[in-house]
């Protein structure tokens, strides 16, 4: 069985401070998060693989609120860095690199669902 | 439910919150946030287009709008494109959320209170939920405050006046003087007052100027108004004087009042008629840019130089010529517009902006005035920059003559008049 990944924290009870202790919030919430969640990694991924750097900025911004909300500091932390370097300089980070955040996503994600103790349609989106 | 840390506050039940966020996520999050911290009643819309429709639509203003800046759908429109077409229809507080960088966090701020929006703050994303709740009671209480104006009429809202209203308030000499206070941040004595034309209206009282100097303007009535309020200055300069007190006194002329290279001989006799040293008196010049006529312009404020006046660069910055202003017209003072002191304490990118104007300022040898001083944090802050004097609803509100405390002590405000 592989490690988890270094960056891929999460903390429900971040959640807990808009929630409170509404059990039922904290679900919908979560439910949310991991059907929201995967395809703006995907995109990130994709903007990352094709060195697009507005859309990789545009995609890091909102997945760093994102993952924020939901106590994974270190992984909002690294979409910062990478929004920023893409806005300013039109940077991308090394492909390893961008693989190993959307890695963490991945995980996160899948710790969220496992929190959430049911199995959720991945590809399912809400709009 | 309200959150065990902030105190409840039961004047948000009565809000109406409008919130415009594209993330399902984030938008299902703030809704639970303003919920749980007591707000009444929430509308969410996920893209501009719905948002629009939803004020448009909504059987009672919104009293506060949350908006998010970036809204990435291709076919929808983002914040801005948001704010700018929403327009006056957002004539309530406006709090934007954004994670954005600060240069165009402030950017977006200028375009938004451009746009007629009442300027409430900005969120950085993740909503943090105590930074929300006081933003939400900050803006309960303008709510509060903007309910009943002091002049409202008791049926509604008091119709706009036409320019024959205006034509004939002035040959009915309806136009006063009010003066509101300068004062110099290093002692606290009076620096100065600037005199602040207002309409005393027979039925519905006090007016301020924004109610009728742009249709003046259009109509070509600024010079007519530019007299009357000159000669009630210089009135209440003689009464002061009679009372050995020496007021100096600013008042604001337009750039289209200065084109007139006769304006400088015309303002000096009137002055010198009424035994007042032109040095006593402060001409303040804004937005040059409209000035059809440079040259004349800048004739007319070398000559009033040249007959002892003293000249102040107004809301300095927020001209598009605001460097050429400096460089160019032989001014004694500069005024920085309030938006910068308001931004300078809020953005570490306006702070440095708000000092190089200080500094250049203070190298060019003018007096440096802050303007919208409305915090001791906004007059330390002047202060410590190294401005000159500070005006403000900190250091007094504009008030009429007779009201107007020329003893040479620090006192606070402490007659709010509208």
């Amino acid at each position: 069985m592989n490690a988890p990944p270094t960056g891929a924290s999460f903390c429900a009870a971040a959640m807990r401070d808009i929630a409170g202790d509404d059990d039922a919030l904290v679900r919908e919430l979560l439910d949310i998060f991991v059907r929201t969640v995967p395809p703006m990694a995907q995109r990130l991924a994709h903007a990352l693989a094709r060195g697009r750097a507005a859309h990789v900025a545009r995609e890091a911004h909102d997945l760093k609120s994102c993952l924020a909300l939901v106590g994974a500091a270190e992984a909002s932390a690294r979409c910062t860095q990478i929004e920023s370097a893409a806005r300013r300089t039109g940077a991308c980070p090394p492909v390893d690199e961008a693989a190993r955040l959307c890695a963490d996503i991945d995980h996160i994600v899948d710790l969220a669902r496992r929190h959430l103790g049911c199995v959720t349609d991945p590809h399912e989106t809400i709009r | 439910m309200t959150s065990p840390e902030l105190p409840p506050f039961p004047a948000l039940a009565r809000l109406r919150v409008l919130l415009l966020e594209d993330n399902p996520f984030e938008r299902r999050m703030v809704t639970a946030l303003l919920e749980r911290l007591g707000v009444g009643h929430v509308e969410q819309a996920g893209s501009g287009g719905a948002a629009l429709a939803l004020i448009d639509a909504a059987p009672a203003p919104f009293d506060v709008v949350l908006c998010d800046l970036q809204i990435h759908g291709r076919a929808d429109l983002d914040g801005i494109e948001f704010l700018r077409l929403a327009g006056d229809r957002l004539a309530c507080p406006l709090i934007l959320m954004s994670g954005i960088d600060e240069d165009l966090a402030i950017a977006a701020e200028s375009l938004a209170v451009a746009g007629g929006a009442a300027w409430a703050g900005r969120l950085r994303k993740p909503v943090i939920p105590a930074e929300l709740h006081a933003l939400l009671v900050t803006c309960t209480a303008r709510r509060t405050d903007t309910t009943a104006p002091a002049h409202a009429r008791a049926d509604g809202a008091r119709p706009a006046a036409c320019a024959a209203d205006l034509r004939a308030a002035i040959a009915r000499r309806e136009f006063v003087a009010w003066f509101q206070p300068q004062r110099c941040l290093a002692t606290g004595r009076l620096f100065g007052v600037e005199v602040l034309a207002r309409w005393q209206h027979p039925r519905d009282g006090i007016v301020g100027p924004a109610e009728f100097v742009p249709l003046m303007e259009r109509e070509g009535m600024v010079d007519a108004l530019f007299d009357v309020i000159l000669e009630r200055a210089l009135d209440a300069m003689a009464v002061w004087a009679a009372r050995g007190v020496r007021v100096p006194v600013s008042i604001n002329a337009s750039p289209l009042t200065l084109e007139n290279v006769e304006v400088p001989n015309l303002w000096r006799a009137r002055v010198e008629a009424r035994g007042i040293d032109p040095s006593q008196i402060t001409i303040e010049v804004t937005e040059t840019a409209v000035a059809r006529n440079f040259n004349g312009l800048l004739e007319s404020v070398t000559r009033l130089r040249m007959h002892g006046f003293r000249v102040a660069l107004d809301d300095f910055g927020t001209s598009y010529s605001s460097l050429q202003q400096m460089s160019e017209l032989p001014a004694t003072e500069v005024k920085i517009d309030r938006s910068f002191l308001d931004r300078a304490l809020r953005y570490p990118r306006a702070r440095v902006i708000f000092e190089s104007i200080v500094t250049l300022g203070r190298d060019l040898g003018l007096a440096v005035v802050a303007e919208g001083v409305e915090t001791h944090a906004q007059n330390d802050f002047a202060r410590a920059m190294g401005c000159d004097a500070a005006q403000g609803l900190l250091h007094g509100h504009p008030v009429p003559p007779q009201m107007l405390a020329l003893d040479l002590d620090v006192r606070p405000a402490a007659h709010p008049i509208p």
